[in-house]
């Protein structure tokens, strides 16, 4: 096992390489410069920038500078568009407030998805699997784009329950909407999985072996189906984490919670290259990190799988 | 009236009469189980043989209370006298657990492959028993040993998919037992499993009747099995019984057509011609149930009155069958 996670590490370092010279080279032939304005900048400024920065430098001086960076200081350089801040400077303000509410929102889609999705299976073709199956479906089909003005709509405008936006360190009341409002499709999607995947698995031969040992249903579906069940949805929660880090775009717009996945877009449009390169790299390592751990899980659980 | 087999003062375990299984479907009703009656008394081996789509599986599902969701049974099962059919699901698994146990076709997908061998075992002991974990754990132990699984105290801490499918039938049948059942079904315990391995599963079931005093009803469509095992056959066809009655009675003298064509079946090497004879035409399905006797169409005695009138089951409890052709003469 311990073989097996060392193996998987060492593959994504590789991985990450190739996910930074992918994007460094993409981004420097995209078109635009970051200093390109409203007011083109006076030439001789202009070359004084990209002598700052570096960029006058050959293409695979600047990206070898940069990798070496990465390497010998874990240093991602300077944001080009905050001026006085580096981009360690920005993640390490943004991402802690994202991972915050993005596990948050991430807990409550699986909790309330795999709940859902069960009691949908062993009750299906019933009213309750007919509300549960709504219920994922009105979740599913409400972006976050738009709950998130929904919610903001009813509980601070007409209700006043809640503040609008903000962060303030994180207390509660500036979290209900934002992990609300970025869980509701990752549940449903969650739900659905499981409600499928359960529904296979109480057709299995060794279910009907279980309920003719005379084990109530309950236990039987708590004790043979709830485990069989879970491999569907385990892989699918790998992207989804990753999904919700970078789905935080709309969030930290919406209710202005200072997270990481502003910088997504903005970095993008104002041609950040040092931030694009830097929220990349971030959300590559946890993509290998989340697939690592999905399959971990899977060794865990189905006791066929040998690596 | 149909009359089933008299049932006479000698106690009787199981009972079912007049037993209708029927499936909701979106192409309508389909009933697998058509008016079914049989008996069976301590101890005893009753074999139940069958073409597949007959309908024996689905009676043995609703005695045990285990029909798919959308399957409804009539008619009447009663255990040691009390009507079972109905009964509450909590009831039903109390029954299961204590008096009818269960084994399946297929082994290899019978056993949760996610779940230790000792896990499954155990969970059906220490629920309802004033038991602990580790007497349990002992007992099946012992089981294992009972039939057969050699290092059986190392062993039970592995997988099913560390076992071969014999060994898994095996296991199966150890499992049943924990709870001293007084009646056994095995539904084709052999068919997914190597010939030769089927011969072992056939001692065992012999063995574990001796040794425990249970009960059997052995569902197969594989004569030579019955043969060497069960005290009474009943033969089963679309959902209906065409013939039952003590073993050797219906091996030597079979009386209905669909019996003897079944037996004629059966390949022998004492038969001069060596030809395989199959019985012609196909088992109406469950969806396609005729009315008269649901053997007429491939029966080669057939009469007007078959394609009318179902056939009363006539006879004793030693031999009884259901054809018009000898109940008019």
């Amino acid at each position: 096992m311990l073989h097996f996670i060392l193996k998987r590490t060492a593959i994504a370092i590789p991985t990450i390489l190739a996910l930074i010279i992918l994007s460094f080279t993409l981004m420097h032939y995209a078109p635009g410069s970051p200093f390109a304005g409203e007011r083109p900048l006076p030439p001789e400024i202009l070359a004084n920038l990209e002598a700052k920065y570096g960029l006058d430098r050959p293409f695979p001086e600047q990206m070898a500078r940069y990798v070496w960076n990465i390497i010998t200081e874990f240093d991602f350089g300077p944001s080009y568009s905050y001026k006085d801040r580096t981009v360690n400077e920005i993640i390490a303000q943004g991402f802690p407030v994202t991972l915050a509410y993005g596990s948050l929102a991430f807990l409550v889609s699986i909790m309330v998805g795999i709940a859902l999705g069960i009691t949908a299976a062993i009750h299906r073709s019933t009213w309750l699997d007919s509300l549960a199956v709504g219920m994922t479906v009105g979740a599913q089909v409400l972006p976050n784009f738009i709950m998130a003005p929904i919610l903001v709509l009813v509980f601070t405008l007409w209700l006043g329950w809640l503040p609008g936006g903000g962060w303030q360190g994180g207390q509660w009341p500036y979290l209900v909407m934002p992990v609300i409002a970025l869980s509701t499709s990752f549940m449903a999607s969650i739900a659905r999985i499981t409600r499928s995947s359960m529904i296979e698995t109480l057709n299995s031969d060794f279910i009907l072996t279980a309920r003719s040992k005379g084990l109530p249903f309950h236990e039987v579906v708590i004790r043979h189906a709830v485990k069989p069940s879970m491999l569907p949805v385990i892989s699918y929660l790998g992207p989804t984490f990753v999904g919700l880090i970078t789905g935080s775009v709309v969030i930290d717009i919406y209710f202005s919670t200072g997270g990481i996945g502003q910088h997504f877009v903005n970095a993008a449009i104002n041609r950040d290259y040092p931030l694009i390169m830097g929220v990349t790299i971030l959300t590559g390592i946890l993509t290998v990190m989340f697939n690592l751990i999905v399959d971990i899980l899977y060794v865990w659980i189905d006791p066929r799988i040998r690596y | 009236m149909r009359s089933t087999p008299r049932i006479g003062t000698e106690e009787v375990l199981l009972s079912i009469r007049d037993l209708r299984v029927t499936f909701g479907t979106p192409e309508g009703q389909v009933m697998a189980v058509d008016g079914t009656s049989l008996d069976i008394h301590p101890g005893e081996v009753l074999a139940v043989v069958g073409e597949s789509g007959s309908g024996k599986s689905q009676t043995a599902l609703a005695v045990m209370g285990l029909l798919a969701r959308n399957g409804t049974s009539e008619g009447s099962i009663l255990w040691e006298g009390r009507e079972i059919l109905g009964l509450p699901e909590y009831q039903l698994a109390r029954l299961r657990s204590e008096e009818i146990a269960m084994i399946f076709q297929n082994p290899m997908t019978c056993l949760n492959p996610y779940l230790r061998i000792s896990t499954q075992m155990i969970e059906g002991m220490t629920m309802n028993r004033k038991v602990t974990r580790a007497q349990a754990r002992s007992a099946c132990i012992d089981m294992l040993e009972t039939v057969q699984i050699a290092d059986a105290a190392n062993r039970i801490d592995m997988y099913p998919h560390e076992f071969s499918g014999g060994m898994l039938q095996r296991i199966m049948i150890a499992m049943s037992l924990l709870r001293r059942p007084r009646l056994l079904i095995a539904d084709e315990p052999t068919t997914a499993l190597d010939v030769t391995v089927q011969m072992q599963i056939v001692q065992m079931l012999q063995h574990i009747r001796q040794k425990y005093g249970t009960a059997i009803m052995l569902i197969t469509h594989d004569l030579g099995l019955v043969a060497s095992i069960s005290d009474r056959i009943s033969v089963m066809y679309s959902g209906q019984i065409m013939e039952s009655g003590l073993a050797e009675n219906v091996f030597s003298s079979p009386r209905h057509p669909y019996t003897q064509a079944l037996l004629d079946a059966v390949p022998r090497i004492d038969r001069n011609d060596r030809k395989l004879r199959g019985i012609t035409g196909e088992p109406p399905g469950p969806a396609s149930r005729t009315s008269g006797c649901p053997f007429h169409l491939r029966c080669a005695f057939r009469m007007t009155s078959c394609v009318e009138h179902r056939p009363d089951m006539l006879g004793s409890r030693e031999h009884a069958h259901a054809c018009h052709l000898s109940n008019e003469t």
